[in-house]
């Protein structure tokens, strides 16, 4: 088991390398000129060359590759240029806001998925799973920015119950930032005013990626529940006279799960994948923003560092789901080890 | 009498008509004995098992009596049949690895039985139920019981699954074809188990087969099933010793030809048993029967006796000595 | 077995019998937007027209107008093509490129085929987006580059989908007797493996069109794909967001022609599906 997740841990650091190799050569076959940019359109040209010089954007392509991949290794992300710090340290700035807003989404989409797959199997043909399917139906075919717009109408031009974007109300001052989630800061500033605004401003995007989630996601686990109810443990479970609750609830659902947690897994990737998309329609300041302003001004690192950490996050998801499956199904350990 | 089936019916519901698959069949079963029903896939004889559990496919339709302890327990509510599964007639099926939950452990599904009927709780249950699989013959019951389903033998999880049938103490026992997944020997002592719990735990067995040799070696009584009718039904000596409908007969023929020839898949009927929505006119065995004449096609035979036996036959081997010697 | 539980087959709910024919309606009318645009559209979808802009849905103007005052539905009429031509290019690519891989995969089998398929999955760890920025970055934006970095991202769904088809069918006893007559391993694809699998892949393709189709919007709308004023559906999007506050068909009309060209090729893909008896 240990030897079959650490093959699984060297494969993840594989294809990181492999991501962080193809991205960055990508972005350096680039016609653009971030330091002409950078420079602005009366720069001299002895101003531009300062800025390349500054950059390393003079050297050879290999020789700058072996400074990233050297730096990379130490945990340097390299410098971006548009806000003239490390990656590292914006990433710092960043990354809580975007990992606040995945995860409370997902903590969100795991119960709604939950609860609306085990009604629909529960009275299968029903009212919750003719609407799931309806959902699922019309739901898929949702671009994700347009029903994130479509809400903002709603919620902000019409309803005027949420704000249109942004992490927290701009005339307000912010909690003291300590762990850089806004829910728990301001639950620490003892500051229910703060947590409101935090709230208000989590709600619109976090419902679009629920919104979204759910259309693909509930049809996947109501799959699962349903054909695990036809399974002849079940007729088992029936004979020795349990009833209808514990048979779904201790039966049913334990084995469902594990069909469930591989629909879940690739849903989060997904999801990290698209929440640069959510994030720009609610100028939500996460590193999918940042890495997306930065693109706009040919300023590549903070790219290649959203897809390093991207691909990291769906490693270790991965990781933590090969560690589950064996607490989940007891069949899976033999097979593994 | 501990149970009476009178004019059992069961269908599937389709548009169009619903499908026959049981036929109005009768039979008692006494307290204590040993009662197989035999037949063929498709002849119904699974179906009647479990729907005396109530344990009948959601989509199928049911009419007739079943009486169990002088109560009726056809279309009763489930919630009403739950509180009797387990407690009064337990259950064990064909496939064990199947029926057995793959993600808890041996032990707690037996327990759980008992937590069903709030016969024990907690330690109580999980002791009790340890205590069951050494009632089972099984050799380390305390490790077989936090062992799972897989990690366990073909035999032991049967054996398990009888334990988990026999836990809250039900006096009728309906045990759904539970030694085809076994070979031989340990099919065998299951058998023998089944025999030796009968008598401890004064058990009635019904025993839902389509293998002679299983017959031969427990039955009290027998109940031969074709295509959703009842063919023959009576004691067991008697209709082993002198079979008189054609297709028990046949069955007794291919049972010898099996047992003499192992590895021979030689079936002494021709043809094969109709399935479910293609049952024929008359008599359901005409087409495959040797004996069937012009009234077999179009008159169902009625249920009349013959000695120590019932049957369901216009011509029943032995009316014509010719034939018989024939067959 | 024996009669315990007939195999009940669950019938086709009635809806999606219904819906098929409607799904195929959309789809004739897309082609017909798609190849003669000119002669459905009422109006330029590029020419400016101050005195008009940002009017609601009118008879004059079924959509309404853009902040340009040119009229959204011609806008949208013409964009068909960029959009779902491109989703359509995009899955068309994937499946050949995928069919060829999958299928040399799974009839080299061995090492071969376990280093294949490794290249498979590191794909499947790939941020997609992600990767779309970085080809953009590289071979600058464009449809053609939106194009590119799908196909790379879409391809190894299929590899693996006719790489499984493959070995299942191997097995089968007449691929099995046509093996042992001494048929070349070319001839047995061709004959006996492929047309199986192109039922497979045509089921696919047509469900993955209208994934595709968001996927293209999506990358269009964060300024990868095409630039103004094409008349792209993302970029209709991209463009609304200033004025869609106070001009709401601006939004909805393109979002909704997205999600009906998605839903149709998904319906349709089903009903493929269906026929196929899966």
């Amino acid at each position: 088991m240990v030897n079959f997740l650490l093959k699984r841990f060297a494969w993840g650091i594989l294809v990181l390398l492999l991501v962080a190799v193809i991205t960055f050569f990508l972005s350096r076959v680039v016609p653009a000129d971030p330091a002409a940019f950078l420079a602005g359109q009366n720069a001299s040209e002895a101003t531009v060359q300062k800025i390349r010089a500054e950059y390393g954007l003079d050297r050879p392509l290999t020789e700058q590759f072996v400074s990233y991949m050297v730096g990379l290794s130490k945990g340097d992300l390299g410098q971006s240029i548009r806000t003239r710090r490390s990656v590292s340290t914006d990433l710092a700035q960043y990354l809580p806001a975007t990992l606040e807003l995945l995860l409370v989404s997902f903590t969100i989409y795991l119960i709604a998925s939950f609860s609306l797959a085990v009604t629909a199997a529960r009275h299968p043909g029903g009212f919750v799973d003719g609407a799931i399917r309806l959902l699922t139906m019309v739901g898929t075919g949702i671009p994700v920015f347009w029903l994130g717009m479509a809400l903002q109408f709603m919620f902000f031009y019409k309803l005027h119950w949420l704000p249109i974007g942004a992490r927290f109300p701009i005339r307000e001052t912010a909690p003291p930032v300590v762990t850089g989630f806004l829910i728990i800061d301001s639950m620490l500033a003892g500051s229910p005013s703060a947590l409101l605004g935090t709230l208000k401003h989590l709600a619109l995007p976090a419902l679009t990626i629920v919104i979204n989630l759910l259309a693909v996601g509930t049809r996947l686990s109501r799959a699962a529940l349903i054909q695990e109810q036809s399974r002849l443990y079940v007729r088992t479970a029936r004979g020795k006279g349990l009833g209808p609750r514990v048979i779904l609830y201790k039966h049913v659902l334990r084995n469902a799960l594990s069909p469930i947690l591989t629909a879940t897994t690739m849903q989060f990737g997904y999801m990290i994948s698209w929440v640069i998309l959510v994030e720009v329609i609610f100028d939500w300041p996460g590193i999918g923003l940042y890495a997306y302003q930065s693109f706009q001004v040919f300023d590549y690192s903070p790219v290649i560092a959203l897809a390093i950490v991207s691909t990291a996050g769906f490693v270790l998801i991965n990781l933590l789901m090969d560690i589950l499956y064996p607490i989940i199904d007891p069949r899976v350990q033999s097979v593994g080890s | 009498m501990i149970l009476s089936v009178r004019d059992l019916s069961i269908g599937f519901r389709r548009i169009g008509g619903d499908l026959p698959a049981v036929d109005k069949i009768s039979f008692d079963v006494r307290e204590g004995e040993t009662f197989v029903i035999i037949g063929e896939s498709g002849s119904g004889k699974s179906l009647t098992g479990m729907s005396i559990a109530g344990l009948q496919p959601a989509t199928s339709v049911t009419s007739g009596s079943i009486r169990f302890k002088e109560r009726e327990l056809l279309n009763r509510p489930d919630a009403e049949l739950r509180r009797m599964r387990g407690r009064e007639i337990g259950l064990i099926y064909q496939d064990p690895l199947g029926s057995l939950n793959p993600v808890w452990p041996v032990g707690d599904q037996i327990a759980e039985a008992l937590r069903a009927h709030g016969l024990a709780s907690g330690a109580a249950a999980a002791r009790r139920a340890v205590e069951m699989l050494d009632r089972v013959r099984i050799p380390d019951p305390a490790r077989v019981a936090t062992a799972y389903p897989h990690e366990i033998s073909g035999g032991m999880r049967q054996r398990a699954m009888i334990a988990m049938a026999l836990i809250a103490g039900p006096s009728l026992l309906i045990a759904d074809e539970p030694t085809t997944a076994l070979d031989v020997t340990i099919k065998a002592q299951m058998l023998e188990l089944l025999a030796e719990l009968q008598r401890e735990m004064a058990l009635t067995i019904i025993l839902i087969t389509h293998d002679m040799g299983v017959v031969a070696e427990v039955a009290d009584r027998i109940l031969v099933m074709y295509a959703g009718r009842v063919a023959e039904i009576g004691d067991a000596d008697a209709i082993m010793r002198t079979p008189s409908h054609p297709y028990t007969a046949a069955l007794m023929t291919s049972a010898m030809i099996s047992e003499a020839e192992p590895k021979q898949q030689l079936n002494a009927i021709v043809g094969v048993a109709p399935g479910l929505g293609s049952f024929p006119d008359g008599c359901h065995f005409h087409p495959r029967c040797p004996l069937a004449q012009d009234d077999c096609r179009s008159f169902v035979p009625p249920l009349r006796r013959l000695g120590d036996v019932a049957l369901a036959c216009h011509h029943p081997v032995g009316s014509d000595t010719a034939l018989m010697a024939e067959a | 077995m024996s009669a315990v539980l007939p195999t009940a087959r669950p019938r086709r709910s009635r809806p999606r019998g219904v819906l098929a024919p409607v799904a195929l309606l959309v789809i004739v009318i897309l082609i017909a937007f798609a190849l003669v645009p000119g002669l459905i559209a009422p109006d330029s979808p590029v020419a400016l027209n101050m005195a008009d802009r940002l009017k609601p849905p009118s008879f004059a103007h079924l959509f309404g107008t853009d902040e340009g005052g040119r009229d959204i539905f011609s806008r949208v009429v013409f964009g068909t093509r960029y959009s779902l031509g491109v989703a359509i290019a995009i899955v068309f690519a994937s499946a050949l490129f995928g069919v060829v891989y999958g299928a040399v995969s799974g009839m080299a089998r061995g090492s071969a085929d376990n280093v294949m398929m490794r290249i498979v999955d590191l794909f499947f760890g790939f941020p997609a987006l992600v990767l779309a920025l970085a080809v953009a970055a590289s071979i600058g934006r464009g449809l053609g580059s939106v194009a590119l970095s799908l196909t790379i991202i879409w391809w190894p769904g299929y590899a693996r989908l006719v790489r499984g088809e493959v070995l299942r069918l191997r097995e089968r006893p007449h691929v099995e007797a046509a093996r042992a007559l001494g048929v070349s391993n070319l001839t047995i694809l061709r004959r006996h493996i492929l047309p199986f699998v192109a039922q497979e892949v045509n089921v696919r393709v047509t469900t993955d069109i209208g994934y595709a189709l968001v996927a293209v919007t999506a990358l269009s709308f964060l300024g990868l794909g095409a630039n103004s004023p094409t008349p792209e559906w993302g970029l209709l999007i991209r463009d609304s967001r200033p004025y869609f506050g106070s001009a709401w068909w601006y939004l909805v009309f393109p979002g909704t022609m997205i999600m009906l060209t998605a839903t149709a090729f998904s319906l349709i893909g089903d009903s493929l599906a269906a026929r196929r008896g899966g």
